[in-house]
């Protein structure tokens, strides 16, 4: 058994998401109708996407196992893999193995209110389980459901086609907020914590899932604790350089955990009993 | 795999020559052979000079499991549409002649990391089935070894198929596996006498004595303990991050991927090199030199132990004597293992 040996896929759609187009989805399907029909995940997994010739990278599974016969992928611009995937239009292939890691806990969370709260690109690896507890055979297993998502500007948004259905739904509190506007924008402008402490989500069986840079992370850890959240209620998703994905590489660790198979979704509870070297 | 005890053969040193031939007739036989810092496994040719080094040869076991440089898949872009060529492990059996015990343990601390559901690396497994381990117990241990400080043993058995202990005038052959007693049978060699199975025992008796006690310190707990401690700031200071020991390091197995000729590869890396743990963005969780010193202890004293229940190291000493800075993991450990909770 070869497990580095990725599934070629087929770009079928390239969605440029910000201004500068430094982050694209692509929706991709597998090129062999078996894998495609047999390809199971969860939401918060990850697959290890490849332009053939240029290199791997761990990529958050963006969509939602309820959306089926396809995979999308966000990607922001970063080194050599994500640069050459930029370069791909439809049609074009990529390999993909996976899904690998652990999935955010959909289960213990039913009955629960949630609440997600995103910077930048970091709502990409939220936005799988956002759909699968919006999708209909879903949705009436979770409370109240708020999404709190922040930007640097309005073109550093993303995904805003998916912002737009969401803000349309009666089911659901959006709030998008920029650190700086523009002439154009009229919606909330402050940071994501400071939405996050005006808006005063109340801890009682409420879980709250936050993926964004460090910074943002750091501050809605401190505010979620001053609003009363345990860290057991904190859930968030964690980004380490990897290679193999599977534990073999020896590169992702933090402490004992390998975030490639432990990870990359971890309470706060979790985290705080692991070396803050991440 | 183990069974039970088969009857121990001997072999006079004379007759090792045509052991070796007969072994290569039948399939691919590399062998512990060459001096110093030349030492290490080699294919098998007529006339070889058997390694008899104090200790283990400088280069490792490991690398005819998990080679340096290895070949996952191959390409080719036909059309805008790639092909991919998987690799595969070489699963003709093929024979390894004089490994040391802490070389072959290397590799059974190594399995669960390559062949642990559910992502089996058959590139390691099906070598690992098809090479039969012929093991030479460590008559007189090196300089710088220490196996019985991390649980080994100078004529240990882990790991291996057939153990040959170095008496007066050759060596008692005990085969420990059915795969072992595979290779031993059709050299039709006489049971070992009870004078010859003696003088085996006194020579473990010997090397073990050399050796010394292992401590009695549960490094583990002290060192989960201990992730901030100003000990760190000190012990990496004389490391030139050189990465010398993780490549001559029999348990290390840290590797990376990358596209290169129509090819991708894996080949071997180190967590003791800054960009190990670099993120495209520029952000790197392990900043300096006391964080990758940290690392590396941490992870085979005290993070592998934790999954595994063992350390992850065999107490071979190839790092004590590679260090260009002359740091000596034995003293660093020593040290750690001094830390009050
Ligand atoms: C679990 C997980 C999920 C991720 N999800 C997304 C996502 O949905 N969208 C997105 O744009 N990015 C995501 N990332 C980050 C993404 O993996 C890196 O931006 C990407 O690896 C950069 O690769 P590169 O070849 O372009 O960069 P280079 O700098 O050329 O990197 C070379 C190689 O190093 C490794 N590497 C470098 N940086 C990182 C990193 N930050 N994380 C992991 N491996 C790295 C990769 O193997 C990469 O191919 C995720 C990372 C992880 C760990
Ligand atoms: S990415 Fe290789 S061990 Fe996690």
């Amino acid at each position: 058994m070869n497990p580095y040996l990725p599934h070629l896929a087929i770009i079928e759609d390239v969605i440029p998401e910000t201004a500068s187009h430094d982050v694209k989805t692509f929706r991709v399907a597998f090129a062999e109708p078996e894998v495609r029909a047999g390809f199971r995940y969860e939401p918060g997994q990850f697959a290890e996407v490849s332009v053939i010739g240029a290199g791997e990278a761990p990529i958050s599974i963006t969509s939602s196992p309820t959306q089926e016969g396809y995979l999308e992928f966000a990607v922001k611009r970063a080194g050599v893999m994500t640069t050459a995937m930029h370069h791909a239009r439809p049609g074009d292939y990529l390999g993909i193995r996976g899904p690998y890691g652990n999935h955010f806990p959909y289960r213990e969370m039913e009955g629960k209110n949630v609440v997600f709260i995103a910077g930048g690109i970091g709502l990409a690896p939220l936005r799988s389980l956002v759909t699968f507890v919006l999708a209909p055979a879903n949705r009436e297993r979770y409370g109240a459901v708020s999404i709190i998502y922040g930007a640097r500007s309005p073109g550093d948004l993303v995904f805003k086609w998916e912002l737009e259905r969401w803000g349309q739904r009666d089911d659901l509190d959006l709030e998008v907020t920029v650190d700086r506007g523009d002439a154009a924008w009229q919606g909330r402008v402050g940071f994501v914590p400071q939405v996050l402490r005006e808006l005063a989500p109340r801890p009682d069986n409420t879980v709250t899932v936050t993926c964004g840079p460090p910074v943002m992370i750091k501050f809605v850890l401190q505010d979620l604790e001053k609003l009363g959240f345990t860290p057991d209620q904190v859930i968030t998703t964690l980004e380490m350089r990897m290679k193999c994905g599977i534990g073999k590489c020896g590169r992702c660790n933090i402490g004992a955990r390998y975030v490639c198979q432990d990870g990359p979704v971890f309470t706060y509870e979790q985290l705080q009993k692991m070396p803050a070297e991440y | 795999m183990k069974d039970s005890p088969a009857l121990a053969v001997f072999l006079t040193c004379d007759q090792v020559p045509r052991v070796l031939a007969a072994s290569a007739g039948r399939g691919s036989t590399w062998v512990a052979a060459g001096r110093g810092e030349e030492s290490g496994f080699v294919p098998y040719r007529p006339g070889l000079c058997l390694a008899r080094e104090a200790g283990p040869t400088r280069h490792t076991l490991k690398a005819l499991f998990f080679p340096r440089a290895e070949v996952l898949f191959g390409y080719e872009i036909v059309d805008g549409v790639p092909r991919l060529h998987p690799a595969c492990s070489p699963d003709r059996p093929a024979v390894v002649f004089g490994a040391r015990p802490c070389d072959a343990r290397a590799l059974v601390l190594l399995d669960p990391v390559f062949e642990e559901p559910p992502h089996v690396d058959g590139l390691w497994g099906g070598r690992r089935q098809a090479i039969t381990l012929v093991g030479m117990g460590c008559e007189r241990p090196g300089p710088a070894c220490f196996c019985p400080a991390v649980g080994g043993d100078p004529l240990g058995e882990e790991g291996l198929d057939v153990l040959m202990v170095p008496v007066e005038g050759g060596y008692v052959v005990r085969p420990l596996t059915e795969r072992g007693r595979a290779w031993t049978e059709p050299l039709e060699l006489p049971a070992a006498r009870p004078d010859q199975e003696a003088a085996a025992e006194a020579t473990a008796a010997r090397a073990r004595e050399r050796l010394g006690a292992p401590p009695a310190v549960d490094l583990q707990a002290a060192l989960g303990r201990h992730f901030e401690h100003p000990l760190w700031d000190r012990l990496h200071e004389r490391c030139l991050g050189c990465a010398a020991c993780t490549y001559l390091c029999p348990t290390c197995h840290c590797f990376d991927v990358g596209d290169e000729d129509g090819r991708r590869w894996r080949r071997w890396d180190s967590c003791m090199f800054p960009t190990f743990t670099l993120h495209a963005s520029g952000h790197n969780p392990r900043t300096g030199g006391k964080e990758r010193m940290r690392q590396r202890l941490m992870h085979k004293f005290c993070y592998y132990p934790e999954r595994r229940g063992r350390p992850a190291c065999v107490g071979c000493g190839r790092c004590v004597e590679i260090c260009p800075a002359n740091l000596d993991l034995r003293s660093v450990l020593a040290q750690l293992e001094g830390v009050q909770a």
